[in-house]
């Protein structure tokens, strides 16, 4: 397609000056902490469902790789795409570029659009892909939180995901009013950036801190090919307490210097009371009292 | 393209494909030892 080298060159080129700016590495952490699915609970429950010797250290290399290189290929894809859209419509690939919902549901059906020979095919083909990959996330999301209901409160299968897909249709609603795409916006942002760093910040110094750390690593040690040694500890009490507490920090500061995409106040704190909520919800959860508690 | 991007899309592949295929490789000579 004409177009999509320039498409891929601005994907590909790189501009070092960024690493200096502090939005870039927390961008960077929101989208490796989705990607993997870190600080949802999604990881905590797959790895409850592992064989107990199997090779945690190995086992995670392999999915971080496979993930990120996935995620590298699959980006030939979509700035190929985009470098032709700016070329259809005499654009450059930085005006075309959007992230996390606009890329999905604006610029792409309107890229595809453009694509000569069988448009609503492509884009038929699009959405199929899309769907499948919302509902292979979803199974993941669900799965995080009726497992928990479960081993709590030892109730069946059934009655756990059918709790947590009503709750979760009741709670989409919202995105189904005209402003629902501004809605998604918002607290899509909210939830991935300052609620997944804020809730590995908390994870991290629960493990970090208050459990035994040596203990844990002996076990890694013990059932992995990998050995992991004493900096291990010290990444994970110091470094990445420290990284995680500064970039939530600065963007925090950077967004009361200037809101988020432009929204008013007002809105976004949506996004904080969104997150406000599911730490409400969990502590009441975590509360009251399990079947399983003695 | 520029000389740079292809460096750096050269780089990514050996790096991401390269680590992964070496990990897998050990993954396997582990489970087959």
């Amino acid at each position: 397609m004409p177009g999509a080298l320039d498409g891929l060159e601005w994907y590909l080129r790189p501009d070092f000056s960024k690493l200096g700016d502090y939005k870039i590495w927390i961008a960077a952490f929101g989208q490796i902490f989705f990607s993997l699915s870190l600080a949802m609970g999604i990881m905590i429950a797959y790895g409850s469902y592992l064989p107990e010797k199997s090779d945690i250290a190995n086992n995670s290399f392999i999915v971080g790789l496979a993930d990120s290189a996935f995620s590298f290929l699959i980006g030939f894809a979509v700035f190929g795409t985009l470098g032709y859209m700016a070329f259809a419509t005499n654009t450059s690939v930085q005006e075309v570029v959007a992230g996390g919902v606009g890329l999905a549901f604006v610029v792409f059906p309107q890229a595809l659009n453009l694509i000569p020979g069988f448009p609503n095919l492509v884009a038929a083909i699009f959405f199929l892909t899309l769907i499948i990959a919302g509902l292979t996330s979803s199974i993941s999301l669900v799965e995080s939180v009726t497992s928990s209901l479960m081993d709590k409160f030892k109730i069946s299968r059934t009655r756990a995901v059918n709790t947590v897909f009503a709750l979760g249709f009741l709670g989409s609603l919202v995105y189904t009013t005209t402003a629902g795409l501004y809605w998604l916006d918002i607290i899509d942002h909210f939830i991935n950036y300052y609620g997944l760093v804020l809730v590995a910040l908390l994870e991290v110094i629960a493990v970090a801190w208050f459990f035994n750390l040596p203990s844990l690593r002996d076990h890694i040690n013990t059932i992995s090919e990998i050995k992991i040694g004493r900096w291990w500890d010290w990444s994970l009490k110091y470094a990445t307490v420290a990284v995680l507490a500064s970039l939530l920090i600065l963007d925090i500061w950077g967004n009361l210097q200037k809101p988020y995409g432009d929204y008013s106040i007002d809105a976004l704190c949506v996004g904080i009371l969104v997150i406000l909520l599911g730490m409400l919800v969990s502590a009441v959860i975590t509360a009251r009292r399990g079947k399983d508690v003695a | 393209m520029s000389l740079e991007a292809i460096a750096f899309a050269i780089f990514g592949f050996l790096i991401l494909y390269g680590g992964l295929a070496y990990f897998l490789y050990r993954a396997i000579k582990a489970r087959s030892s």
